[in-house]
């Protein structure tokens, strides 16, 4: 058996059913592009924006995706079915143009996979609900498990138990989708009012995001009565809750990447630069710097924001309080074979640093962050170490004891 | 006898480069003929206004033919090198042209119906064209090379009627197609049932539909066709592919093609509800008269049963009229203007704010405070038209002013950007590099202009800040008779507000020079490009300068454009 031979298969799954689709896709091929071909076979797996799964070495050009649907009749379309020990995809439509081809296995069409690795953002990919088609597969993955991901999704709930932890976090109101629109909307107005009477919450300007939803979509800031309506009307759009947070007036972001690597370690800080002062928007975190259209993949996406890394006239204290934070709080939502970027806010003012929210699968994996860390972690060694880990907490799980028999039906 | 006569290679080799190039024009007159919506009396008419008659393919023929008759002495193959010219002649035209299908503003779109229409008309020819050959060979021509050249002529000069030809042959099969589709797309929307509002009106229908579909959608889920689809069978292919059960609301844009095209409309999607946005100029030509135009809207205002929702424009006195002879349960009427009698929903106080509007609404005894990021009166009325009937729905009016504040407008359509002057410049041109720095304010309101949003958007250029004032229009159409005057009349306008004005293509030309001169612009203020790129090219590459603002109101199809070359 060669070498070539002996390689596992990684399956890279980007896309998705979330409004980071496309940042994803970069995510992705970034991630193919970095992946050791020594060790690993990478397969790329596009879920499209309808949900249909679809693998393919087509899915490595950047023209594909520009070419659809036309283009997606080019690869095969597949889907992990949620049953044990089948190995891999499955293959609902073979391409004979498409690679790899198809092997029989126990009469299917199968591809074989060893471990999935998810390179989604937002929905369905970075909440658990991926997480869980895994582990009815019963198939080791990098990245958080359902539990984790999906309480990290929720940026009301994760900050609830962070603080439980002892982290400062920002105080903050949930509020569902049901609640803004109930009666035509004649509710709007009270919960308007319920809002401003909440202690902390009685002054202008407020924040208010969609309570899942990433990459700044659907956020906005209310300066009076008017443009909060807007922006709860706006967040809700978008989600089935929106999350009200107070406005620092002066402060700035801080972030940090947390990484598995057997010790759970913090990355630098870096300080994320938006284009017009105030905050990010989506277009300053993946629009910005021109549109590239053959440009470099690797200064794509989020390794394309304008940013400070590791900002020299920011205090050292508050720097590795950044970074104790961040893995604390990696710890108390349960994080495991993971990187991660945690996004605090600094209050000038106050000098106290809170906890705003955590990526779980960040873009770009925020593999910027590592190449400029001490000691330096390159791309590449980082997805082996998160391969690693994933491998080592899959055969962890298969040794926990779950029995299951007939006994009770059949006493 | 051999297999293949060597004396036919010249022939053989022309009827090559005469079925190659035909295939070619084939495509790039079913372009035309699917703008024109496969109408043979409108594709005829612009056949002949636009006289589209091949000239090119034509002359090559020509010329091949006179060579030959030339060097008929001059043996076989001289001729067959002479024909092998052609074919590389004829090649060549085809390939200057470019593809219908990625050329031209609106590009050839292969649906299944002009698939259809293509290969049938493809058929003809080559029946046409076997018949001409054994014909030809009866009579012992088949190699008279010459003869076969002036055949050719014939052929290329038959392409569009071969178009023609098809449609006809396919209309009985495309009708019972258009048919089937239809009683699905009636039989489905029936089943599902969602509370149904129509829109018509000469102008604003599609800002309003996607205004209101906006709002409704916040709260109900609502199935609003995209862009400007209000046609029978745009709105037949909507419900076949796009409505779902959840889809508890529709709002259905009717557009008036002829008189009882509401009609029918209102069949497929019987309302429950409707608005009424303007009953004026725009279309005028379609149906003659001021008063058959004013009895084709009301086709809506009818189809509403009578415990119904009328939603009429209260600005316009016919549409007053029509509330009137068409009384409902509900009757709202909205307006900018309180001069022509009461009005339910009467917006106010219209005051520019940065990247947007302020405005102050009066519904049901009380006053709301709004603002939206759209600009311009007109699109204001349209706003208005969505709010009271979102209101006449029971929704919350603060829920839907907070609505209309998010709205972003929509592209084309009075939409003021900031840009790099370079940005103007059609890069696919190597003929003009982009050396200009700075940028405009670009008030982009390309799309199907009509006389009140003409206005309205030289009164938002005259608003706006900014250097030089660029106007940059081909004026408007579909005006019927009223088209000259109301040209004259907007041009007229422009030039009190403008610094220079680029006139483009000639439909209109000589309406808007009138205008402009009438106000009393110098003639070096304003400049004539065939395309509207030219007129982008030019402003990009040589006479804008920073800060200036341009107004680019209307963008015709190619149709409308200069004269196309053929």
């Amino acid at each position: 058996m060669t070498n070539q031979e002996k390689r596992k298969n990684i399956a890279i799954l980007f896309g998705g059913r979330s409004v980071e689709h496309e940042i994803s896709i970069i995510t992705g091929l970034q991630l193919i592009k970095a992946i050791d071909t020594e060790k690993y076979c990478p397969i790329p797996v596009y879920i499209a924006p309808n949900g249909k799964w679809y693998l393919g070495d087509k899915l490595l050009d950047r023209n594909f995706y520009k070419n659809m649907p036309k283009s997606l009749s080019s690869v095969h379309e597949v889907v992990l079915l949620p049953i044990p020990d089948i190995g891999g995809l499955a293959v609902l439509q073979a391409n004979a143009n498409a690679l790899p081809n198809p092997e029989s296995y126990k009469g299917k069409d199968i591809i074989a996979i060893d471990l999935y690795f998810p390179a989604f953002h937002g929905s369905y990919g970075e909440d658990g609900c991926i997480q869980g088609l895994f582990e009815l597969a019963n198939i080791p993955y990098v990245g958080s498990d359902v539990l984790s991901s999906s309480i990290g999704m929720s940026k009301y709930h994760c900050k609830k138990l962070v603080e439980a932890h002892g982290i400062s976090v920002l105080p903050s109101i949930l509020i569902s989708k049901e609640e803004i629109q109930k009666n035509l909307g004649h509710n709007l107005a009270n919960v308007r009012s319920k809002i401003l009477k909440t202690k902390d919450f009685d002054k202008f300007p407020l924040f208010i995001k969609p309570a899942t939803l990433g990459s700044s979509i659907g956020i906005a800031k209310a300066i009076d009565e008017p443009s909060l309506d807007a922006a709860l009307v706006q967040a809700a759009k978008y989600d089935t809750a929106v999350i009200i947070e107070p406005c620092l007036d002066n402060k700035i972001e801080i972030n940090v990447s947390v990484l598995d690597q057997g010790e759970i370690t913090a990355s630098v800080v870096e300080i994320p630069v938006a284009a017009a002062g105030g905050e990010l928007t989506y277009e300053d975190k993946y629009m910005r710097g021109g549109s590239k259209k053959s440009g470099d993949l690797s200064q794509s996406g989020m390794a394309n924001l304008a940013r400070i890394i590791d900002p020299q006239d920011l205090d050292p204290s508050i720097k590795s309080l950044a970074q104790e934070n961040a893995v604390k709080a990696y710890k108390a939502i349960g994080c495991s074979a993971a990187v991660v970027r945690i996004d605090f806010m600094l209050d000038l003012n106050s000098n106290t640093l809170y906890f705003n929210e955590i990526n779980l699968l960040p873009g770009s994996l925020a593999f910027y962050l590592w190449v400029k860390s001490n000691p330096q972690m390159l791309y590449t060694d980082m997805i082996t170490k998160l391969i690693e880990q994933a491998e080592a907490r899959h055969i962890l799980k298969l040794s926990t004891l779950r029995e299951i028999g007939f006994k009770a039906l059949f006493k | 006898m051999l297999p293949f006569d060597i004396s036919l290679l010249p022939t053989l080799i022309s009827i090559i480069a005469g079925s190659y190039f035909f295939q070619g024009r084939l495509l790039r007159y079913l372009q035309y003929f699917q703008q024109e919506e496969y109408k043979a009396f409108r594709f005829l008419n612009w056949y002949w206004h636009k006289t589209a008659f091949d000239k090119r393919g034509t002359f090559a023929a020509l010329f091949i033919y006179l060579a030959l008759l030339v060097s008929k002495n001059g043996g076989f193959w001289l001729s067959a090198i002479i024909c092998f010219l052609g074919l590389a002649l004829l090649c060549y035209i085809r390939n200057i042209e470019g593809d219908p299908k990625t050329t031209g503003k609106i590009t050839l779109k292969m649906t299944t119906r002009a698939e259809r229409i293509y290969h049938t008309a493809l058929i003809i020819y080559f029946i046409v064209l076997i018949v001409l050959c054994l014909t030809l060979s009866s009579y012992h021509l088949l190699a008279d090379v010459p003869l076969i050249w002036l055949c050719q002529i014939a052929l290329i000069q038959f392409c569009p009627f071969s178009l023609l030809l098809a449609n006809a042959i396919l209309s009985h099969k495309e009708n019972n197609i258009q048919t089937k589709f239809a009683d699905e797309a009636k039989y489905k929307f029936a089943r599902m049932k969602p509370f149904t509002i129509g829109i018509t009106g000469s102008y604003g229908k599609t800002s309003t539909k996607m205004i209101l579909g906006e709002i409704l959608n916040s709260l109900i889920p609502s199935f609003y066709p995209g862009k400007s689809i209000n046609t029978y069978m745009g709105i037949t292919r909507e419900i076949r592919e796009k409505l779902e059960p959840y889809h508890k609301q529709a709002i259905i844009e009717m557009g008036a093609y002829q008189q009882g095209s509401i009609s029918k409309l209102c069949s497929l999607t019987p309302p429950n509800a409707g608005i009424v946005t303007a009953v004026g100029e725009m279309h005028l030509e379609r149906f003659g008269s001021l008063e058959s135009l004013y009895q084709a809207k009301s086709e809506l205002a009818k189809a509403i049963p009578n415990d119904g929702i009328l939603v009429v424009n209260g600005d316009y006195d016919l549409c007053r009229k029509m509330a009137l002879e068409n009384p409902k349960k509900t009757i709202v009427l909205y307006g900018l203007d309180k001069s022509k009698g009461n009005l339910d929903a009467y917006m106010h106080d219209i005051k520019p704010i940065d990247k947007g509007t302020s405005f102050i609404i009066d519904w049901q005894a009380q006053s709301y405070h709004g603002t939206t990021k759209l600009i311009g009166k007109h699109m204001l009325s349209n706003l208005l038209a969505a709010f009271s009937m979102a209101c006449t729905l029971g929704f919350n009016p603060n829920y839907v002013l907070a609505t209309i504040t998010n709205i972003k407008p929509e592209k084309n359509r009075l939409e003021p950007e900031t840009v790099p002057i370079s940005s103007l410049i059609n890069t696919a041109n190597g003929k003009y590099t982009a050396t200009k720095s700075g940028s405009i304010l670009r008030l982009n309101d390309a799309f199907n202009s009509n006389p009140v949003g003409f206005s309205t958007a030289l009164d938002v250029l005259a608003d706006s800040p900014g250097k030089r004032k660029i106007l940059v229009t081909p004026g408007m159409i579909e005006l019927g008779e009223k088209q000259e005057s109301e040209n004259q009349k907007a041009a007229k306008k422009a030039s009190s507000v403008c610094d220079f004005v680029l006139i483009v293509g000639d439909t209109n030309k000589s309406a808007l020079v009138a205008g402009l001169k009438e106000g009393n612009m110098d003639s070096n203020k304003f400049k004539f490009f065939a395309y509207m790129k030219d007129a982008l090219n030019f402003l990009g590459a040589d006479y804008c300068e920073d800060k200036d603002v341009v107004l680019i109101e209307n963008d015709l199809p190619d149709l409308y454009e200069a004269n196309p070359k053929f």
